[in-house]
């Protein structure tokens, strides 16, 4: 009963509100469930066909101190924010990265940053800047019709504008691949960013392998990451590492 | 059609695939894009609108629902995006409480919400039904939802196959 009597798209509707994992235990119930996962009409069959991605995020803010060119230029220094999210696909045919026969990788990276005020950003609006919440127009505009390796670069008013859109960008991927093999994330100089990507990261559950973390110049705060799902599994270990620029001192923590 | 407020008061009468009438505002009916359609194509004509695939049972409880979130703004133009951002644990009290019933009843609102085009009470239901599903193996959602095992021995050893990639057990080994 409930499930079975409803049509495909309620289901897939349902199944988007799932993580991998819990659509995985539900197409294997029955024959019915299954063929939901194998439909060629409903995007939430990406998550399901073994698409395997790799996925790169480093969030920095620097302070930004602007040249006294111009009178009008002359403001106090702000805090810049950049993030940068690049994924690596490569096809449902091919098991890993050694498979080089059937090797069909696809990178994608994007930039994400603020200006230092509002005139700047007027200067300088960067790429499609209506796309920066339809990722969705977004990827059919570029990511299917260009080459391997594009960069493309966001630009926003505000940290919040920002955020928003890369919660957005993480949610849309996390649906068109069906796991994470490889995820590094890199932390330069403040958490500040990564406190904005709760809404994602609280229940973000693709990834197969251990992550790997770096922090730059950031003070170290384990409570940051705990309600993050990265640590939910057992079966991950979280890999580690302090740099420290002004000394080059490497500090590495294991955590089961 | 004109979504003033005058209009807003204007009385519409929807009619279940039982029989039962119901005379409910334009204001609190505005979010069911059917019946919306149906009135443009119906005009002035003050006939009860026939709704074939809903009981009146289900069909009250639909309106007690939109009465309750008649002031609410529609759904922004991100939101048509099939794989936006989704969240399945900001549910109200209130909704939680109104779909805290048995599936049979569940399984009526989502299905009326489907056909009258309400798309915020699908959402809720969806939801609903997801936050039923989180966490459960396979066995337990045969138990939950009463569905059989229907797969051959071939087939389960094909469906292992294909999900291999997703195997706790093999990726821990990998990891």
């Amino acid at each position: 009963m409930l499930l079975d009597h409803f049509p495909y798209e309620i289901v897939e509707e349902i199944f988007l509100y799932l993580p991998p994992s819990d659509r995985i235990s539900t197409v294997k119930v029955n024959r019915w469930l299954n063929s939901i996962g194998r439909s060629k009409r409903l995007a939430v069959r990406h998550t399901l066909d073994g698409t395997i991605a790799s996925m790169w995020l480093t969030l920095k803010t620097n302070t930004f101190f602007i040249e006294r060119t111009n009178v009008e230029d002359d403001h106090p220094p702000r805090d810049v924010h950049t993030v940068k999210l690049h994924y690596s696909r490569y096809a449902p045919t091919m098991q890993s990265p050694e498979d080089e026969e059937n090797y069909d990788i696809k990178n994608i990276t994007i930039f994400f940053e603020t200006r230092c005020c509002p005139m700047h950003y007027e200067a300088d609006t960067g790429l499609d800047s209506e796309l920066w919440k339809f990722p969705a127009k977004f990827i059919t505009k570029y990511f299917y019709t260009s080459n391997h390796n594009d960069v493309y670069h966001f630009k926003f008013p505000t940290l919040e504008f920002m955020s928003e859109s890369i919660n957005i960008y993480l949610h849309y991927f996390s649906n068109i691949f069906s796991s994470i093999d490889f995820f590094e994330l890199v932390i330069h100089d403040s958490m500040m960013i990564w406190e904005r990507l709760g809404l994602f990261f609280e229940d973000y559950e693709t990834l197969l392998k251990k992550p790997v973390i770096y922090f730059y110049n950031v003070a170290f705060n384990f409570s940051k990451f705990y309600w993050s799902k990265l640590f939910e599994r057992g079966k991950m270990c979280i890999d580690t590492r302090i740099i420290n620029r002004s000394n080059s001192q490497i500090t590495r923590f294991q955590i089961a | 059609m004109a979504a003033d407020g005058d209009s807003m008061d204007r009385i519409v009468k929807i009619k279940s695939k039982d029989g039962q009438i119901f005379d409910v505002t334009l204001g609190t009916i505005k979010k069911s894009k059917l019946i919306m359609t149906m009135l443009e194509q119906l005009g002035d004509s003050t006939d009860a609108i026939p709704l074939p695939n809903v009981d009146g049972s289900t069909l009250k409880k639909v309106i007690e629902w939109l009465e309750h979130h008649k002031e609410e703004p529609e759904p922004a133009e991100e939101e048509s995006d099939p794989l936006r951002m989704r969240i399945s644990t900001d549910i109200s009290e209130w909704d939680k409480t109104f779909f805290d019933v048995e599936q049979s009843v569940l399984q009526a609102y989502i299905l009326a919400a489907n056909y009258l085009s309400i798309k915020p009470l699908l959402d809720i239901g969806c939801k609903t039904v997801a936050n039923m599903i989180k966490g459960k193996t396979t066995e337990q959602l045969r138990d939950l939802f009463g569905l059989e095992d229907d797969f051959t021995d071939e087939e389960r050893a094909a469906i292992k196959r294909e999900y291999a990639w997703a195997d706790d057990e093999e990726n821990q080994a990998a990891a």
